[in-house]
């Protein structure tokens, strides 16, 4: 479902760290919770479970020499300073177990954090047998320290002393077990959330990636076959991506690239073909001539006309290799361009002097400044004004009024020729402007060619333009601007 | 009637290349006539076409495309003239077929290769095949 929704694959990787970032966020917090609990819980151990259980066997031991001392004694008095010491070493630790240990009834907070612990554990009954036993003791302390007790009563309080701290210290070591259950289960309930939460990422981050991965790499493979294809076999095949992300947006940026490669190569054919067919034109020409001028040896008509044919043929076939040469220098970017301030003005002054020359049935009518500079490679423009005064006489009737406007503008130049005639057509316009096609005409006798390729390339390489369109009269114009 | 076909039509918008043809086509004993363009040429084949023994043809030429041209000779001529396709285009064999051509000439050429042409093209007019 993903590749279809119009997400870009930044926000989809974003995701899938953001995905990642937050379990890993989860994991550290379930990590910590329990590091931390664990800590609060051991701490609590030792500082309430465990110091009972240590002290109970020393009172045991105290109440075990306490029974043996009053059995031992000769004169049944009991009352011995040992005797007393004894009694008061035990009461002391009943003392203290009742004060600091004591689970039941203890407002201190570590016994109401107990009392919850047993209460999980259901065993809660623990607190009754430690109720009972720590009563008994009290109860047997209370008759030992009573005076004018028998020693077989003094030995049976100590006895029964004696099993109310087993007791106790049985009820401590339940404790212990039941704290350490506590302790383990919430270990184990750490872990099971970080393996609950580790395995949940994985497949998360999983389906995840495979979801991003079935989004990106088809199409990416797609552009990838279709390069590989224009480039083996030149074929090119429209590329189409219907998302609206970044591989979208690549494979148009692919297909424009491969789309204009195509199309280049398509125009470098037709150039080199049209190149081979004007070039093919003359040489017929000087071959055949002079194969003929060859084959009849005595016919001087022949060999003059032959001569004369080759001869212009040979001009044309100059002329068209250095077109050709500029064309190709044009198409590639290198036209020689060695600008200098250049008066448009005289300039085409001069040419349409010269070209008049050539076409005395083409006047044409110039208006121009006193001087219109600009920055240009004289040569270049010189055979650009050359191209667009032969094609406006190639393309008006004899005698029609041929306009020649220079007009100095802000920041640029502007060169205005109105063709005599009417309109254009489109296939007109667009062949005027096809690289090495030509306007052939006869005039005075002779084969003239123009086109305007060339003079587009040098009002490109000048950072201006060329336009070809109508007057606001109708009238074919053609119209080259250059910076000034 | 076939004897009287000794006329050679030179369709080109190339002066040079109708000069040089009609030529060759005179030191044949033929007589040359020139059209700048199909429409001429087409105009020419109106009036006379029972003595145009062969149409050498450009491919490239102003006014009508090539297609509608060679149409126009055709609804004009019988099958038994040729038309040779004489051009400076890559592939003057293809365009010839794509025209529905079997002649044609590829320039530059050997003049005698002309010759040729016009010889058979005589000689096919004095002995049609049956």
């Amino acid at each position: 479902m993903w590749p279809r929704v119009p997400v870009s694959v930044g926000r989809r990787l974003t995701t899938l760290v953001v995905v990642d970032a937050l379990t890993l966020l989860a994991l550290l917090a379930v990590a910590v919770l329990a590091l931390s609990r664990g800590s609060a819980d051991l701490g609590y151990m030792r500082r309430y479970v465990l110091p009972p259980v240590e002290a109970l066997p020393k009172a045991i031991d105290d109440a075990a020499r306490l029974e043996v001392a009053l059995r031992s004694d000769p004169e049944g008095s009991a009352r011995t300073v040992r005797v007393q010491d004894l009694i008061g070493e035990i009461d002391r630790f009943a003392s203290q177990y009742r004060s600091d240990w004591v689970v039941l009834d203890n407002p201190a907070e570590d016994a109401a954090r107990f009392r919850r612990i047993l209460q999980d554990a259901h065993r809660t009954g623990l607190m009754a047998q430690e109720r009972t036993a720590l009563d008994a003791l009290f109860a047997n302390l209370t008759h030992l320290k009573q005076p004018g007790a028998s020693r077989d009563e003094l030995v049976t309080n100590a006895a029964a002393a004696r099993r109310a701290l087993r007791s106790l210290l049985d009820v401590n070591a339940q404790y212990v077990v039941v704290t350490q259950e506590a302790i383990n289960g919430r270990a184990h309930t750490a872990r099971d959330w970080l393996i609950l939460i580790g395995v949940a990422n994985l497949i998360g981050a999983t389906l995840l990636g495979l979801a991003v991965h079935r989004a990106i790499a088809p199409r990416i493979r797609r552009v990838v076959k279709q390069v590989d294809r224009f480039r083996e076999v030149g074929v090119y095949d429209q590329l189409t991506d219907s998302g609206r992300d970044e591989i979208a947006t690549l494979a148009h940026a692919v297909d424009v690239g491969i789309r204009t490669i195509a199309a280049r190569d398509r125009e470098r054919e037709q150039f080199l073909a049209v190149a081979a067919h004007e070039l093919k034109t003359p040489v017929t020409a000087i071959a055949g001539y002079a194969q003929a001028a060859l084959e009849n040896p005595s016919d001087m008509a022949m060999r003059d006309r032959a001569v004369s044919i080759i001869h212009r043929n040979a001009g044309r076939l100059g002329r068209l290799i250095e077109d050709l040469l500029l064309a190709a220098s044009a198409r590639s970017g290198k036209l020689r361009f060695d600008p200098k301030p250049i008066d448009l003005a005289s300039l085409t002054r001069r040419s349409v002097q010269e070209v008049e020359a050539l076409v005395p049935n083409h006047p044409f009518e110039l208006h121009t400044p006193t001087t219109a500079y600009l920055l240009a490679d004289e040569d270049l423009l010189i055979h650009a004004e050359w191209s667009l005064l032969s094609y406006a006489a190639a393309l008006s009737a004899p005698h029609a009024p041929i306009g020649v406007t220079v007009a100095s503008l802000p920041g640029r130049v502007r060169l205005e020729v109105t063709l005599a005639d009417g309109r254009l057509t489109e296939s007109e316009i667009s062949r005027a402007l096809s690289p090495m096609d030509f306007v052939q005409y006869e005039e005075n006798g002779g084969l003239r060619q123009t086109g305007l390729f060339l003079c587009r390339e040098v009002a490109q390489v000048h950072g201006g333009s060329l336009r070809i369109g109508h007057s606001p009269e109708g009238k074919a114009a053609v119209t080259l601007e250059l910076p000034a | 009637v076939s004897a009287m076909r000794t006329t050679v039509l030179v369709v080109d918008d190339d002066a040079d290349f109708r000069g040089l043809a009609a030529f060759v086509v005179a030191s044949q004993g033929l007589i040359a006539v020139e059209a700048a363009d199909c429409g001429e040429c087409l105009e020419v084949l109106r009036k006379d076409p029972e003595r145009i023994l062969a149409v050498l043809l450009d491919y490239y030429m102003p006014g009508m495309k090539p297609g509608p041209c060679v149409a126009g000779i055709r609804e004009l001529l019988p099958a038994t003239v040729p038309v040779v396709l004489v051009t400076a285009a890559v592939d003057a064999g293809q365009r010839a077929r794509e025209l529905g051509l079997t002649h044609w000439l590829s320039k530059p050429f050997d003049l005698d290769d002309l010759r040729a042409i016009l010889r058979a093209a005589r000689s096919e007019d004095a002995h049609p095949a049956i």
